[in-house]
């Protein structure tokens, strides 16, 4: 068998660089979609291409980033995470809240609203593990109990009194002259991709992770504890949810139980379009900042182009499709180059 | 040849349905059947009998229609055929039981039975006219099974008895049962035999497929016993007996194997026999998939446990790794009492497990080095992972066990099945571990890998690992067990050592 396939791969001009190539297609697919987004965008309007408003673009993913690298995580691990809106607003509610009418120290509001988002997540690992449910219902289950939450503490108002801390973090610049300065929330965006992929491929926990991903079963009878590692992947996705949810109150300077419902389909979808498996074991942070980027470029792009706001919208949809069937078979095309 | 041939003169008075004339079957220069003549008579049960690998199961593809290119012809009812799908052959009236149930589960008896062909009505299913006509049939069979139940909650047993029906109900007039009897009980089976015979009488014509041969011989009405891919014997059942079935199913291999067998044991030190039990297994049960076992594996040892498929072993071998709970019973390693919870404890404790499917042991689309390191990577890698680290102590691992390709970097899916299962030793090789469970090590294998595997295993004995090999081949445990135990139907019901370790005992047992 191998003596046949290794004469095979010889017929092939250039063997090298084509196997290079195949081996490479799962990152390949997403990076070719997001150059042609960048070309398409730079001809077709006079203001997508400037320094700004790439910086811009860098600005309006980096929430996105926080929570994107969770959902990694838990996609890794061929699982999902549906509560991850629910969970990042009711962070804000609660970080917002217990400093502004309970008067405790933003400190320690930041980390009790981070604890909270962490202890719904482990919630979600449990059922998923223990009990048995599958992340899919169990996720959908603690969506409504984050979102009941945020509403139960708000009554519905919204709540203005913001931890100076995430204002800073959210909205303010490093640097004072414009073309130069840097949103911090980029640098906070940053710093959360950048622990993920230290995590996913230097320790081993995050082999444990791809490991448990790829097939679990093997994983298992290898004498690693997929259960645990399954259950910390859905509480790492519920904190960065909960930091991505404080962050975006500290942007938008308020707090809500309202507003944030995009976060879950963009999130899982900014994930998925970098090449991450929905079923596991394949993909990583650098597939996420590959998809976060080609869906930072696809939203300004469109607002440039100065669609109708509703034909905007299912255009993104089509478009969105279109790179995840250019995904698909560029993975297929890795997968039979393996056989 | 001769004898068969008396045989069918003696019951000539029922006609030939299936008759099969110098057929052979190669899979590219493996022959898997060689000349077989085989005649299937109306209203008889036919056992067939045989090793893995003697040809049973191409036959009875063969006969269901699977393989469609073989040489040598097929008739039936003295018509020559040539069936081209397994539906071909159904709908000729040649069905087929598998081991493996392939019922629909969530669906009821009744769905299960009728299969694609609902009965509607208006462009809706007729519910009330399905479980009327599906209830007549099962009582028309005797089987007092409500068949408005759903599938999954009835007894392994019921379900299969269903599934004999199910393909009557299609059409069938000539059954083909895959060791129908693997996994019941003995009052299921009873019963299974109850309806076998019911059958008969109705005139339905079956070939009972089994390594069991009490079952056989209670059964069935003649034998044909396969071996090396030829029909050796085709005996009237009531003329023969288990000795002479396991003789002829393993004729000839005893002596040749023994010489071999000998030597090794001469070569080892006799005192070995009294070296200390470093995993003691007590009393240990799963309901529904053995109770009761009890052994030790003693240092430097390859205990064999040899069980035909379904007979608790596999399930057996999980629970030692702490795969699967256990319901009751006790281990111990090394004098101290474990309890294994998970996976996780069962490898800290120095228990190694190589289960019986590749498919269950690697990710396949990883790099071989990482499937190589998962195990211990703990030690390997304290800190950071570092690929240059792992890389180094895999190439070491792919040298000392052979692996071909010896490159690192390939997926594992890309390796041969030897090669692969040189992988899942290896990955337990980094950290030498205290006992070793083989399950199945070299099935599916060819001569050289298989060759290779048992080397890397007698040499982990010699270095005091105490192991445990499972396995449904008798030469595995032959060509390299100290001791065996022999399982049935979740117990062990033999332990066989020096003279008493043959072949034929091990088949007798099992």
């Amino acid at each position: 068998m191998n003596e046949i396939a290794a004469t095979e791969k010889r017929a092939v001009p250039w063997p090298a660089v084509a196997s290079w190539i195949r081996r490479r297609a799962r990152n390949l697919a997403p990076f070719a979609t997001l150059v042609l987004l960048v070309l398409f965008f730079s001809v077709t309007t006079d203001s997508f291409l400037n320094f700004v408003n790439l910086r811009n673009i860098l600005a309006q993913v980096a929430t996105l980033a926080v929570v994107a690298t969770g959902v990694t995580f838990v996609l890794l691990c061929g699982e999902i995470d549906l509560s991850i809106a629910a969970v990042a607003m009711m962070t804000g509610v609660i970080a917002s809240m217990l400093f502004g009418v309970a008067g405790v120290p933003q400190i320690l509001a930041l980390l009790i609203g981070l604890a909270a988002a962490t202890g719904l997540g482990f919630v979600n690992g449990w059922t998923t593990t223990r009990v048995g449910l599958p992340s899919f219902v169990a996720t959908l289950a603690t969506m409504q109990i984050a979102s009941g939450l945020s509403q139960n503490f708000t009554r519905g108002n919204i709540v203005y009194t913001i931890p100076p801390a995430l204002k800073y973090l959210g909205g303010a610049y490093l640097g004072t002259k414009d073309p130069w300065r840097m949103p911090v929330v980029v640098l906070a965006g940053v710093g959360v991709l950048a622990l993920g992929h230290l995590v996913l491929r230097y320790t081993r926990f995050g082999r444990f992770i791809y490991m448990t991903g790829s097939n679990r079963e093997a994983a298992r009878l290898s004498g690693i504890n997929t259960k645990n590692i399954v259950a910390a992947c859905l509480s790492i996705c519920a904190c960065s949810a909960g930091a991505a949810g404080m962050l975006n109150t500290g942007r938008l300077g308020s707090a809500q139980s309202y507003g944030l419902d995009d976060m879950l389909l963009d999130g899982v979808s900014a994930v998925v379009l970098g090449g991450t498996s929905l079923f596991g074991g394949e993909g990583g942070i650098n597939n996420t900042v590959m998809g976060l980027l080609i869906f930072g470029v696809l939203n300004n792009g469109l607002n440039q182009l100065q669609l109708d706001i509703f034909v905007r919208l299912w255009v993104r949809g089509v478009i969105l499709l279109v790179a995840l069937i250019i995904n698909i078979y560029a993975l297929r095309i890795r997968n039979a180059a393996a056989k | 040849m001769t004898a068969a041939a008396a045989r069918s003169e003696e019951v000539g008075a029922l006609e030939p349905v299936v008759t099969l004339r110098g057929v052979s079957k190669r899979f590219g220069g493996v022959v898997a059947l060689d000349h077989v003549d085989f005649e299937l008579l109306a209203g008889e049960v036919h056992g067939l009998v045989g090793e893995n690998g003697a040809g049973k199961s191409t036959m009875m593809k063969l006969l269901s229609g699977v393989y469609g290119d073989y040489s040598g012809e097929m008739r039936l009812a003295g018509e020559h055929v040539r069936f081209s799908s397994p539906a071909d052959a159904q709908a000729r009236g040649i069905g087929m039981v598998y081991q493996e149930l392939s019922t629909f589960s969530h669906l009821t008896v009744a769905e299960n039975i009728f299969g694609r062909n609902l009965p509607m009505k208006r462009g809706l299913v007729d519910w009330a006219a399905m479980n009327r006509a599906a209830q007549e049939h099962m009582n028309e069979l005797g089987l007092g099974i409500d068949v408005t139940l759903t599938m999954g909650t009835l007894p392994v047993g019921n379900q299969q008895l269903v599934e004999i029906a199910r393909v009557i109900f299609s059409g069938a007039r000539c059954i083909i049962l895959d060791e129908p009897t693997s996994a019941l009980s003995p009052p299921e089976t009873r019963r299974l035999f109850d309806f076998i015979a019911t059958l008969k009488k109705q005139g339905k014509t079956m070939v009972f497929i089994s390594h069991f041969l009490d079952d056989m011989l209670e059964v069935t009405d003649r034998i044909t016993v396969l071996k090396n891919s030829r029909n050796v014997a085709t005996l009237a059942t009531n003329n023969t007996n288990k000795h002479q079935l396991v003789e002829l199913m393993i004729g000839g291999d005893s002596a040749s194997l023994k010489p071999l067998y000998e030597a090794e044991s001469a070569a080892r030190p006799p005192a070995e026999a009294h070296a200390e039990d470093v995993f003691k297994v007590q009393e240990l049960t799963k309901h529904g998939a053995f109770s009761d076992i009890s052994f030790s594996v003693r240092r430097g040892e390859i205990l064999g446990l040899f069980a035909f498929m379904g007979a608790g072993q596999i399930q057996l071998a999980r629970c030692l790794f702490g795969a699967d709970r256990i319901d009751g019973g006790s281990l111990a390693l090394e004098g101290r009492p474990l309890r294994l919870t998970n996976t996780t404890r069962a490898k800290a404790a120095g228990i190694a497990f190589v289960p019986e499917d590749r498919r269950f042991a690697l990710m396949m689309q990883k790099e071989i080095y990482k499937n190589i390191t998962v195990a211990h990577l703990q030690r390997l890698v304290p800190w950071w992972i570092d690929d240059d680290v792992e890389l180094r102590v895999a190439e070491e691992q792919i040298k000392s066990v052979g692996v071909r390709p010896a490159d690192a970097q390939l997926p594992v899916g890309a390796l041969s099945g030897g090669n692969q299962q040189k992988v899942v030793l290896a990955k337990w090789l980094t950290q030498k571990p205290r006992v070793l469970i083989l399950n199945e090590p070299t099935r599916g294998m060819d001569v050289g890998a298989k060759e290779e595997v048992i080397t890397i295993v007698k040499r982990l004995r010699d270095e005091g690992v105490a192991i445990l090999l499972v396995t449904t081949e008798p030469e595995a445990i032959l060509s390299i067990s100290d001791r065996a135990l022999v399982m049935r139907k979740g117990h062990i019901t033999a332990e066989l050592g020096g003279a008493v370790l043959t072949k034929e005992n091990l088949m007798k047992n099992a």
